[in-house]
C-alpha cells in the first residue's frame, strides 16, 4: 500500500515527466530536468552573489584610499625626493635641505624600543600562556596587560617623563624616549604573542609531555617553532606604531632641531636628544612658516616608506617561516 | 595469578576536577606482562586513571588527587624525576598526534624526512605507538587507540600488542568490549568513577560476572 502511494507521489510531481512520455529512456533530458534551478535555489544564488558583491565593495573601499594616499604623497613629494633629501640635515630654518637627523632618530628610537619590548613581551607572554596557573594573580596581570594596551599615548608620555627623564635621571634622551615607546608597545606584543601561542593545539603539548618532555623542551621544540610567525607579526606591527607616535617622544627625548654629522649612522648616542620623523613632520607642518610644500610630503613619504619596508621584510620572513611550518 | 609480580598498585585513588568527582576510591593491581583492559562508558574515569599513572594529571588545571599509585613498589608522586617516570610509560591517545616534527624527530625510522603530520590517520597512530615505544617503556598505556584507525591496521596493531605483552605491561582503555575480550588477560569495568568489577576475562566474559551491571555492559544490554 505504502509503495503504491509513493508511486503516486512521483507521478504527480510536475517536474518529472510521467512514465508514459518515455523520456526516462533518455538520460540527457532526465538530467536536464533534475538539475533545473528551483525557485529556492535561485533565491539562494542571488543572495550569495549579493553578499559576495557587498564584501568585495567593502574590501575595495579599504584599498582605494590607501592607493590614493600613497600616490598623492608621492606626487606632492616628487620635487624633493632624492637620496640627498634622505642624507642631509635640514637647512635654513627647516625650509630647505633634507631630513637625515630625523630619519636616523626614528630608526634609533624604533630599534631600541623594540630591543627592549620584544624580548620582555615575548617572554612574559610565554610565561602567562605556558606556565602560569589560572588564579586571581594571573587574571589581574592579564587584565592589566589589556588595559595598558588601551592607555592613550600621551599618558605614556607623561609616565615616561616621570619615570625615565626625572626619576631615573636619564634626562631627555634617546634612551628615555625609547623606553617610553617600549612601555607603550609592550602590552600589544604580549597580547599578540599570547594569541599566537594559544593557536598551537593543546594536543601537541600533551603528546610532548607524554613522552617525558619538560615544559621548556615542549616550548622550545613544539610551541615556539609553530607560533613564531604570529609572534613576529605582533612585533613588526609595533614598528609602525613606534615610528608614527609623536606624543610619547615629544617630552622624553625628541627635539625640534638638532644637526648631526651627515651620513654617519652612529651620529647619535644613547643620552643624546634626537630628531624624529613624526615630530619633524608635525613641526614643519604647523610651527614653521613658509616651508616649501614638498618637504613635509617628502618627510611623510620617507616615514611611510620606512614602515612599509619593515613590513615587507616581516612578510618575507613570515613567508619563509611558514614554508617551513609543519602542520 | 596470585604469585605474579605486581607492576602497578593503585590504592584508594580519588581524583576530582574542581567540583566534579572523576574517580571514587579506586584500588586495583596490575601485574607484570599482562594486558589489562579498562572498559566503561564515556565519563567513567578511564582516561583520568591513565593520566594519574604518568602524572600528566598535573597539567590539568583544578585536578586534585588522593590515594597512591605505586610502580614497582615506588610511589609515583614521590619520584624525583617526573620526566623519567613518563619515559618509563608509553602513552597512546585516541586521536593520533603526529607532532609537527620530521618523522625522524618523532623518533621512528622510515620516510625519515617527511613530516609527521603529513601521514594518514592510521599511519599517524602507528607512528605515535612507535614513538611511545621508542623509549623502551616498561608500561604501555593505550587510550582507545583504534578510533581513528581502519580495521585492518587495528588487527595488525593488536597482533603487535600480543607480542609486546611478553616484554612489557599493557593497559588498554577501550570502548570496544570485543577488543577487550580479544586482547586482555583481565578486564576492569569502570562506571561513573567507580570500579565496578575487575577479574580475569574468563570471568568477565563468561556470562556470569559478579556484578549484573557488568554482564549488562559486556553483553551490550546497557551502555
Amino acid at each position: 500500500m505504502a509503495r503504491q502511494q509513493d508511486a503516486n507521489i512521483v507521478n504527480s510531481n510536475p517536474h518529472l515527466p510521467g512514465p508514459d512520455t518515455g523520456s526516462f529512456q533518455n538520460p540527457a533530458s532526465r538530467n536536464a530536468i533534475l538539475f533545473t534551478e528551483t525557485p529556492l535555489a535561485r533565491r539562494k544564488r542571488l543572495a550569495e552573489n549579493m553578499a559576495k558583491g557587498l564584501f568585495l565593495l567593502m574590501t575595495l573601499l579599504i584599498v582605494i584610499p590607501l592607493i590614493l594616499i600613497v600616490f598623492y604623497l608621492f606626487y606632492k613629494a616628487s620635487p624633493v625626493l632624492s637620496l640627498d633629501f634622505l642624507l642631509t640635515n635640514p637647512a635654513r630654518g627647516m625650509r630647505a635641505g633634507g631630513i637625515w637627523a630625523a630619519f636616523l632618530g626614528t630608526i634609533y628610537l624604533v630599534l631600541i624600543s623594540l630591543l627592549v619590548s620584544a624580548p620582555i613581551g615575548v617572554l612574559a607572554a610565554v610565561y602567562l600562556n605556558e606556565y602560569a596557573r589560572d588564579n586571581w594573580l594571573t587574571r589581574i596581570i592579564n587584565l592589566a596587560v589589556v588595559n595598558l594596551a588601551g592607555v592613550p599615548s600621551i599618558v605614556h608620555a607623561l609616565f615616561g617623563v616621570g619615570a625615565f627623564v626625572l626619576f631615573a635621571r636619564m634626562g631627555r634622551s634617546i634612551l628615555a624616549a625609547s623606553l617610553t615607546l617600549a612601555i607603550m608597545t609592550l602590552p600589544v606584543i604580549i597580547a599578540a604573542t599570547k594569541e599566537a601561542l594559544g593557536a598551537v593545539p593543546m594536543a601537541f603539548r600533551e603528546a610532548c609531555w607524554n613522552v617525558g618532555a619538560t615544559r621548556w623542551q615542549t616550548i622550545r621544540r613544539i610551541v615556539l617553532p609553530n607560533s613564531i610567525s604570529g609572534i613576529l607579526t605582533g612585533i613588526i606591527l609595533q614598528v609602525s606604531r613606534a615610528a608614527g607616535e609623536t606624543a610619547p617622544i615629544m617630552f622624553t627625548g625628541a627635539v625640534f632641531y638638532k644637526a648631526i654629522s651627515e651620513g654617519d649612522i652612529f651620529a647619535y648616542g644613547l643620552f643624546d636628544q634626537c630628531m624624529a620623523l613624526s615630530m619633524h613632520l608635525f613641526t614643519i607642518s604647523t610651527q614653521v612658516p613658509n616651508v616649501p610644500e614638498a618637504i613635509p610630503y617628502g618627510t611623510a613619504v620617507v616615514l611611510l616608506g620606512t614602515v612599509l619596508l619593515v613590513n615587507l621584510l616581516a612578510i618575507a620572513l613570515r613567508v619563509y617561516l611558514r614554508s617551513r611550518k609543519k602542520w | 595469578m596470585g604469585n605474579r609480580k605486581k607492576k602497578i598498585e593503585i590504592s584508594h585513588l580519588k581524583v576530582s576536577y574542581d567540583q566534579k568527582q572523576a574517580l571514587n576510591d579506586i584500588s586495583l593491581d596490575i601485574y607484570e606482562n599482562e594486558i589489562l583492559a579498562i572498559i566503561g562508558p564515556a565519563q567513567s574515569g578511564k582516561t583520568t586513571l591513565l593520566k594519574v599513572i604518568n602524572r600528566t594529571i598535573e597539567f590539568v588545571p583544578g585536578a586534585k588527587v588522593e590515594g597512591t599509585v605505586k610502580i614497582d613498589g615506588e610511589n609515583v608522586r614521590g619520584m624525583k624525576s617526573v620526566y623519567e617516570l613518563r619515559r618509563r610509560i608509553g602513552m597512546v591517545f585516541p586521536l593520533p598526534v603526529g607532532l609537527p616534527l620530521s618523522i625522524y624527530d618523532n623518533e621512528v625510522k622510515d620516510r625519515l624526512d617527511s613530516l609527521g603530520t603529513r601521514l594518514s590517520g592510521g599511519q599517524q597512530q602507528r607512528l605515535t605507538i612507535a614513538r611511545a615505544l621508542s623509549h623502551q617503556p616498561e608500561i604501555l598505556c593505550l587510550d582507545e587507540f583504534s578510533i581513528a584507525v581502519d580495521p585492518v591496521t587495528t588487527m595488525r596493531i593488536e597482533d603487535v600488542l600480543k607480542e609486546l605483552r611478553l616484554q612489557i605491561t599493557i593497559i588498554l582503555v577501550t570502548n570496544l568490549v570485543q577488543q577487550a575480550r580479544r586482547l586482555a588477560d583481565r578486564t576492569a569495568f569502570l562506571l561513573n568513577g567507580d570500579l565496578i568489577e575487575i577479574d580475569s576475562n574468563e570471568v568477565i566474559f563468561s556470562g556470569s560476572p559478579a556484578n549484573k551491571i557488568t554482564y549488562d555492559y559486556v553483553s551490550g544490554i546497557f551502555g
